[in-house]
């Protein structure tokens, strides 16, 4: 029988995700050797993304904060996605701080996670191969802004819709150079999932010149290329491949282009948003948020260096997460990972 | 600069020279020229070269420019203050329009009304000349609108009312279309000036443009007089209902009581000088050229190379294989010579066959995507 108490719910998924954490475990090592089919990303890149990014625990406020920001349900229903594998954890765990009745539909290309959580935890929640919510229920979906759009036009009046799109993470790098560790920390938020996450970094916005930006660029390609080793990129699809090589050529033909490996930073005094295929690219000015402003509303994270620009992003983009480099990835278990949309959802008429 | 520029002069004439005699020069010689003046004048091209190897010793060594990099910078040989025109690609914002400059127009002028009269009329012919379409605003914006601007200059030369005083091709009363629909009643007049002076009419269009058309005559009929032409070009762009082309082309020729092969389709793109035409118009050059053109098939003229290539290597596929459309395009002197689009196309029967665009990658992640950014 599920936990009655949404707190407790909440609870036995994150000691599942311990287990699943844990390599010693033959969970832990099923799923492992799961995700290697189900994601294409390279195999240590799967055990960083298990070991440091799936939430197994969470503080006592940031379980507060899940717990307040999900208004109770009927029934809740997940959608998930063929997302970064991680993240059908805090849908899921969205949906059992809503209500005891939870309905999972994992991602038809990649259900482990999905799957193994509901392996351990079979009572917790219903793994669906349809959703079928009612006036009252809270549906969680998780994909493109395209497929959501069309997806809350289907849904029946009276649900409450909590939609989770695409977005994309940026990196604010102040006056002050940043040290060898500060450009292995954005190397490693940009390589995790091979940069396929809406809190993966694509630009990294330099306050100062273009002298101080090229170094700032010169590190990251560095870094890149060697973290590519570390953490060799995942197979990738010709598609893939033909989209890449554009975007590479258009890039050199605008921009200064430093090849990172697989990837490239590119340089320039613009905005430009490269392909998430471990590519950065790196903007300078004055005052660095002011390249921002336009694409406020698709900021779902900022990696700070030196200075936080708290009261800054507060006004620019106040759903934004700020993190330390690093822990882009990382975000505490304290609601849903993307706060564009209210935590209290919208009420489908 | 003015050395630069004087290269720019020399190709610009020599562009023309070959446009005009095919035998004046050679084609893998003009475009390497062309390629090694644009590495040297332009800082984005000589960074691309650099990044595929640095080698201009045949066609496939010049490496395409991306259609994405007109979007993304300026692609020019020269400073923005020499900009005669500029023509931008369509698109709703900003962020998403590229950008055509030309610091002059002559060479874009000579081509296009060349191939153009190849393909639309008969030789030594005239026509009096429309547009479905908005007229072109001040400076002109839209290379389309400006080709049609010439075209209404150099194929027709009369005036459609008195009150137009000469052939003027911003005379709003050769412009058809507008945000409430077609003037019909225009369209009807142009068609009885054309009549009374014994010649056809040429009918300029889009094919959104040509969908209203036959939306606004509601099944009705407006005939055009003997032997006139509809220049098809363009998509729909989600601004009208979408029929297929095949429709489309069966509609106007009903509508508008045409004979066969009279509907004309045309390819063209902001970032090209040059354009490319069905061969179906049998008094034509290019049909006496292409005697079994089908619809369809697409013909390029003799300054203009097209090329299926590989996406990932964009080097030619074999010989009847569908790649992306790699434009060598000596009309773009000042611009990128060779560029690539993602357009699919497969060469046939000395054309090429437009086959849609390639799909983008799909998204693995909820990492947004370019494309997505730029519509937001």
């Amino acid at each position: 029988m599920p936990e009655s108490e949404p707190r407790a719910r909440v609870e036995r998924l994150l000691a599942a995700a311990r287990r699943l954490a844990d390599p010693h475990d033959a969970a832990g090592r099923a799923l492992r050797k799961r995700l290697l089919t189900t994601t294409r990303l390279s195999e240590p890149n799967i055990e960083l993304g298990v070991s440091r990014c799936l939430e197994t625990t969470a503080t006592e406020s940031e379980l507060e904060s899940l717990l307040g920001s999900t208004p109770p349900a009927p029934s809740a229903h997940v959608l998930l996605s063929g997302n970064v594998f991680v993240a059908a954890l805090r849908g899921i765990a969205l949906g059992l701080a809503a209500s005891a009745q939870v309905h999972v539909r994992a991602s038809r290309r990649d259900p482990a996670l999905a799957e193994a959580l509901h392996a351990l935890e079979p009572e917790l929640f219903r793994l669906e191969s349809e959703l079928s919510p009612r006036a009252g229920d809270r549906y969680f979906a998780y994909g493109s802004d395209e497929t959501l759009l069309e997806l809350r036009q289907k849904l029946p009046r009276g649900v409450w819709f909590h939609p989770h799109g695409s977005g994309f993470g940026a990196v604010v790098v102040d006056a002050s150079p940043p040290e060898p560790s500060d450009f292995a920390a954005i190397g490693l938020d940009t390589v995790l999932f091979d940069q396929r996450g809406c809190l993966s970094p694509r630009v990294v916005l330099v306050a100062g010149n273009e002298s101080a930006a090229r170094r700032v660029a010169t590190s990251l390609a560095s870094e890149l290329t060697a973290l590519e080793r570390a953490l060799p990129p995942g197979p990738r699809s010709a598609e893939e491949a033909a989209a890449e090589r554009r975007a590479h050529d258009a890039a050199a033909y605008a921009f200064e282009l430093l090849e990172a490996g697989r990837g490239w930073v590119s340089l320039g005094a613009t905005f430009q948003l490269p392909p998430a295929s471990r590519c950065l690219h790196v903007a300078f000015a004055p005052d660095p948020l002011a390249l921002l402003a336009p694409f406020a509303a698709q900021l779902t994270t900022v990696g700070t260096h030196g200075k936080s620009y708290t009261a800054e992003l507060a006004r620019l983009a106040p759903h934004a997460r700020v993190a330390a480099l690093g822990s882009m990835q990382r975000p505490a278990l304290d609601g849903p990972v993307d706060r564009r949309a209210s935590p209290s959802g919208e009420l489908l008429r | 600069m003015a050395e630069l520029s004087e290269t720019s002069d020399d190709l610009h004439a020599r562009v023309q020279r070959f446009a005009a005699d095919a035998t004046s020069d050679s084609f893998a010689a003009l475009a390497l020229d062309i390629a090694r003046y644009q590495a040297d004048a332009s800082p984005g091209f000589k960074r691309l070269l650099k990044a595929r190897g640095g080698r201009l010793e045949s066609l496939d060594d010049i490496p395409p420019v991306p259609s994405d990099a007109f979007r993304l910078t300026r692609v020019a040989t020269y400073a923005a203050e020499l900009d005669r025109v500029r023509f931008f690609t369509s698109g709703t914002t900003g962020a998403e329009r590229g950008m055509h400059a030309m610091r002059r127009t002559d060479t874009y002028e000579e081509l296009s009304l060349a191939f153009g009269r190849s393909a639309l009329m008969a030789p030594g012919a005239t026509a009096t000349v429309v547009a479905l379409a908005a007229p072109n605003t001040q400076p002109p914006s839209s290379s389309l609108g400006y080709m049609m601007a010439r075209f209404i200059e150099q194929f027709d030369g009369e005036a459609l009312d008195g009150a137009e005083n000469g052939c003027n091709s911003s005379w709003p009363g050769r412009w058809l279309l507008s945000e409430s629909g077609v003037n019909l009643a225009g369209l009807e007049h142009a068609a009885r000036v054309a009549s009374h002076a014994r010649r056809p009419l040429l009918l300029l269009g889009t094919a959104f443009a040509l969908v209203r058309l036959l939306d606004d005559l509601g099944g009705a009929r407006l005939p055009l007089p003997a032997f006139s032409v509809v220049m098809q070009t363009g998509g729909f762009k989600g601004r009208t209902r979408e029929v297929s082309m095949a429709e489309l082309r069966e509609g106007v020729t009903h509508a508008l009581q045409l004979g066969p092969g009279r509907v004309v389709g045309e390819y063209g793109m902001t970032e090209l000088t040059s354009q490319l035409y069905e061969g179906t118009l049998h008094e034509s050059a290019l049909a006496a050229r292409h005697p079994d053109a089908s619809f369809g098939t697409y013909f390029e003229p003799h300054w203009l190379r097209v090329t299926p290539v590989d996406p990932v290597s964009l080097l030619p596929v074999p010989e009847g294989e569908q790649g992306l459309a790699r434009f060598i395009d000596l009309g773009n002197v000042d611009s990128a010579v060779s560029v690539v689009t993602q357009d699919l196309v497969r060469r046939v029967d000395g054309g090429i066959q437009l086959l849609g665009r390639q799909a983008g990658a799909p998204a693995r992640g909820c990492s947004l995507a370019v494309e997505a950014l730029l519509r937001a």
